[in-house]
């Protein structure tokens, strides 16, 4: 047996719309005008990838949120910290207690096991997107970008038929075409923008921080000695850039498509091997299965001949028509019709804020790696080895009083290291630090910090102006931070 | 096609840069990189950890014998020869510092040989409670009121209201009584008791710590690993050296509750012995012996072989700058730190600044350069 899409029949057959849909337009490609591409974008589609992503995704975060739980991250995180980072804007977040806590992480396991069923399938999403996003929102310290993916991929999805296949005891309809297209989009605009993150001379040149961590690796068993290999840290660097840049792309076409899955989920596994980085790496070797067309899956489900299964996608021979389900048209009409676009409009937001977002950084002065504007939600990811140490020196102009405020006192040791490398968490504590000294009765004291920071191997230098009182000066969101010092100071 | 085209050009560009750029780092040096880390995970384990033990389980038995001999016969002959061995046996004891390798067992030790201050008051409660005064009795005991603090107040101090080093004569006559002659030599068999169990646990014959030590090559996010232990301890001792015990005496208060600007020579390391300067340079000797593994293969070695740098030089011998200009400032501060809370002041500040250059080079650099991330907090991604 052959793999779908290895004869040229089947392959003219598919292109025009992707995903199994057959119509009249299929086989004969048409010039991309504006009615062909949105003929393109709502041609009615085998459901199957949607609810087999739907499946994946929905298991996967329920394992995660598990691992959270087991390893009793939830407290060491967000609640013994005495205090905590926000977000811009989201100081208002509630703290949890404890058992509040538990609840939520609880309820993230219900959620995405619900979704992974289908049934009520936007409900538990919501649930689901609202539960895990209120968790990241505790502390910024805790920012990961795989996290972050999640979030946004949850919302993307509640304006996608998630449940539209693989429902028990429900028939499966068609769906646009664009549904996929947009998971498709979403997950490629991360592997792209994690590749071009990675054209910076540090990466390229410098072969930081691999050189850093893959020497820190050369004691490992089997792998050590070709870690230490005196051209590795450049090679893997420079193979990690072309990797993440052009991946989408071959993921995209259909014939370069397994072999690029097969290298996408080897770059993940070594990724998972060799730094120590939790459940992203799983977290991608699902998202990238999101590329596999409808009739791929059939061929991959025919083969494991699982009864199950067979009855759950309706076997390969079923028609791709609105079986079972008369009231789904295959053309959306009347109201459905203007759901569907009203959904194609808010996932097409969604996306446009993915290609705009990540490319902020460009309009920073500086090096992003270093001052860190524009660097969150940019998919830089592993692009930086960064190591700090900040001290905070409190002065009450009233009395001349001094004080030398050690950060490890109220923070645990995690934020104090996430602290220290980021100028907007170093703003943040000078002003808990100023609470402090008002709450025993010092109005108005003066923070400066005196933060070192070492990048990538470079020697370490002062990242903030240490001569600046920090309760004296704005955050500084959007703009650049004029306290920060973005040369050699 | 075009796409695969430009992969191959992509990659082999990578594989061309690849090849110049890592001219600088010759197969050969990496090869020996691994072979240095292997011969400084051994060096420092059978030359500097090993030895460091067994050391100061000598040393406490030393101090035993002197108490005992002390108590049964309190003389200055017999006095000054237990505040000789109790010096001997706390220098030891702060050259192993740097060595409380971050493990819950280890920190149980060390806070049954070591956790200053000493609850005076509480140990003076204890001696008038008329329960029998032996090991078994230190054994109850919290912290604060074991090891080699204790002894210090009891063979230097005349009773609670000390301020310092007291009189030969004060000191005999409080030791005229009995229960706090017991209480000494309780103590001391106490350290000795744990001196030689951590000794033990390290032992290659007992529990092999020593082994473990070797066999945890270096894979520096792995906080098990033996790199990420050394470098995080590096950290915390240094961080203790800034903050407590020059900070505190010397008045740089570092919360609000603290008075600033209030220096207070009884929270020097050891008020009543007043050999906190000896002991803070002990302390950096045990920075030292980690980074020169005391002459043979050490932590400067395997930086060497990563080509890290700091301002231009070796880290390594930047480190071991940073370690003598600490110890520098400190000694310039005069014969001791309980004095100079009072009459150098602005020494105070310059040590404290010196051991803050050192604590920058340690935390940040050399964290950085061996890629051991400073934290005990497992993890579950990448933050960017």
């Amino acid at each position: 047996m052959s793999m779908p899409g290895s004869g040229t029949e089947l392959q003219t057959a598919l292109r025009p719309t992707g995903d199994g849909a057959v119509s009249a337009v299929a086989s004969v490609p048409s010039p991309l005008t504006a009615n062909a591409l949105r003929e393109r974008l709502m041609a009615p589609s085998d459901p199957l990838v949607l609810g087999l992503f739907r499946i994946a995704f929905g298991v996967v975060m329920a394992l995660s949120a598990l691992r959270f739980i087991l390893l009793d991250w939830g407290a060491a995180l967000y609640v013994e910290p005495v205090t905590r980072f926000a977000y811009p804007g989201f100081g208002w977040v509630p703290r949890p207690s404890a058992v509040v806590l538990d609840a939520v992480l609880w309820t993230q396991v219900a959620a995405a096991l619900g979704f992974a069923v289908g049934r009520g399938a936007k409900v538990w999403l919501a649930l689901f997107v609202v539960s895990f996003t209120y968790v990241e929102l505790l502390d910024a310290t805790t920012y990961l970008n795989h996290y972050y993916f999640v979030s946004a991929l949850g919302l993307l999805m509640l304006f996608l038929p998630m449940n539209a296949a693989l429902v028990p005891g429900r028939a499966s309809w068609r769906v646009p075409a664009w549904t996929f297209g947009a998971l498709r989009v979403h997950v490629g605009l991360v592997y792209f923008f994690a590749g071009v993150a990675k054209l910076h001379p540090d990466w390229l040149i410098d072969a930081q921080p691999l050189r850093i961590w893959l020497a820190a690796r050369g004691g490992m068993p089997v792998i050590g000695p070709v870690l230490d290999l005196a051209w590795m840290p450049w090679a893997m660097s420079w193979a990690g850039a072309v990797f993440d840049l052009s991946v989408a792309f071959f993921l995209w076409n259909r014939r370069t498509r397994p072999w690029a899955y097969a290298v996408a989920f080897a770059f993940h596994a070594a990724t998972y091997v060799l730094f120590n980085i939790g459940v992203f790496p799983f977290v991608m070797m699902v998202a990238a299965l999101v590329f596999f067309e409808a009739d791929q899956w059939r061929w991959v489900l025919g083969r494991l001949r699982s009864p199950r299964l067979t009855h759950l996608n309706g076997g390969q021979a079923v028609p791709l028509t609105n079986e079972g389900d008369s009231s789904k048209s295959v053309a959306p009409t009347g109201a459905e019709a203007m759901r569907t676009g009203g959904a194609f409009a808010l996932a097409a937001v969604l996306l446009a804020l993915q290609l705009v977002v990540p490319l902020r950084h460009w309009l920073y002065p500086g090096d992003r790696l270093w001052t860190e504007e524009g660097y969150r939600f940019a998919w830089h990811v592993m692009v930086a080895s960064k190591t700090g140490h900040a001290t905070f020196l409190v002065r009450d102009p009233a009395t001349d009083r001094r004080w030398t405020i050690l950060p490890s006192d109220d923070l645990t040791a995690f934020q104090e290291k996430e602290m220290a490398v980021q100028p907007d968490f170093i703003w943040q504590y000078a002003q808990h630090v100023e609470r402090r000294f008002q709450a025993v009765g010092y109005d108005d004291v003066e923070v400066r910090a005196e933060v070192y920071v070492n990048l990538n191997g470079q020697d370490s230098r002062l990242l903030v102006d240490p001569d600046v009182d920090l309760t004296a000066v704005g955050r500084y969101v959007v703009t650049p931070k004029p306290w920060i010092y973005r040369g050699d100071p | 096609m075009r796409w695969t085209f430009l992969l191959v050009l992509l990659l082999s560009f990578g594989l061309s840069v690849s090849l110049v750029a890592c001219d600088g780092d010759t197969q050969a040096a990496i090869d020996d990189r691994a072979a240095v880390r292997t011969a400084m995970l051994a060096d420092l384990a059978n030359n500097v950890i090993g030895p460091a033990h067994t050391q100061f389980a000598a040393e406490a038995a030393v101090l035993q014998t002197a108490v005992d001999a002390f108590v049964a016969d309190p003389n200055a002959t017999t006095l000054a020869a237990a505040q000789s061995a109790w010096v001997e046996a706390a220098t030891q004891w702060e050259r192993l510092s740097a060595l409380n390798l971050p493990s819950i067992q280890f920190g149980l030790y060390h806070n049954r040989i070591s956790i200053w201050p000493t609850d005076v008051f509480e140990v003076e409660q204890l001696l008038t409670t008329g329960d029998a005064i032996d090991v078994a009795l230190v054994n109850r005991q919290g912290s604060n009121k074991r090891g080699l603090p204790v002894l210090e107040y009891l063979l230097f101090a005349d009773g609670m209201e000390a301020q310092g080093r007291a009189s030969d004569d004060a000191i005999l006559a409080v030791m005229q009584s009995a229960n706090r002659q017991a209480y000494a030599s309780a103590v001391a068999a106490d350290v000795v008791a744990k001196a030689n169990d951590l000794a033990d646990v390290w032992s290659r014959d007992g529990g092999d710590e020593l082994g473990m030590f070797e066999a945890a090559d270096s894979e520096g996010r792995n906080l098990q690993s033996s790199v990420s232990r050394i470098v995080n301890e590096m950290a915390m001792v240094t961080e203790d050296l800034r903050y407590v015990l020059l900070g505190r005496p010397f008045g740089i208060a570092r919360n609000p509750e603290e008075p600033g600007g209030a220096p207070d020579a009884m929270r020097v390391q050891t008020p009543y012995a007043q050999v906190s300067k000896q002991l803070f340079e002990a302390n950096l000797d045990g920075l030292r012996a980690l980074v020169t593994a005391n002459g043979s293969t050490g932590l400067d070695d395997y930086l060497d072989t990563l080509d890290a740098t700091f301002g231009g030089e070796p880290l390594g011998t930047a480190l071991l700058a940073e370690i003598d200009a600490t110890e520098a400032a400190v000694d310039a501060l005069g014969p001791t730190i309980f004095d100079a809370v009072s009459t150098n002041p602005t020494g105070g500040q310059a040590a404290h600044d010196a051991a803050g250059d050192l604590l920058r080079i340690v935390k940040v650099d050399l964290a950085n350069q061996l890629g051991v991330s400073i934290t005990f907090s497992d993890n579950d991604g990448d933050s960017g």
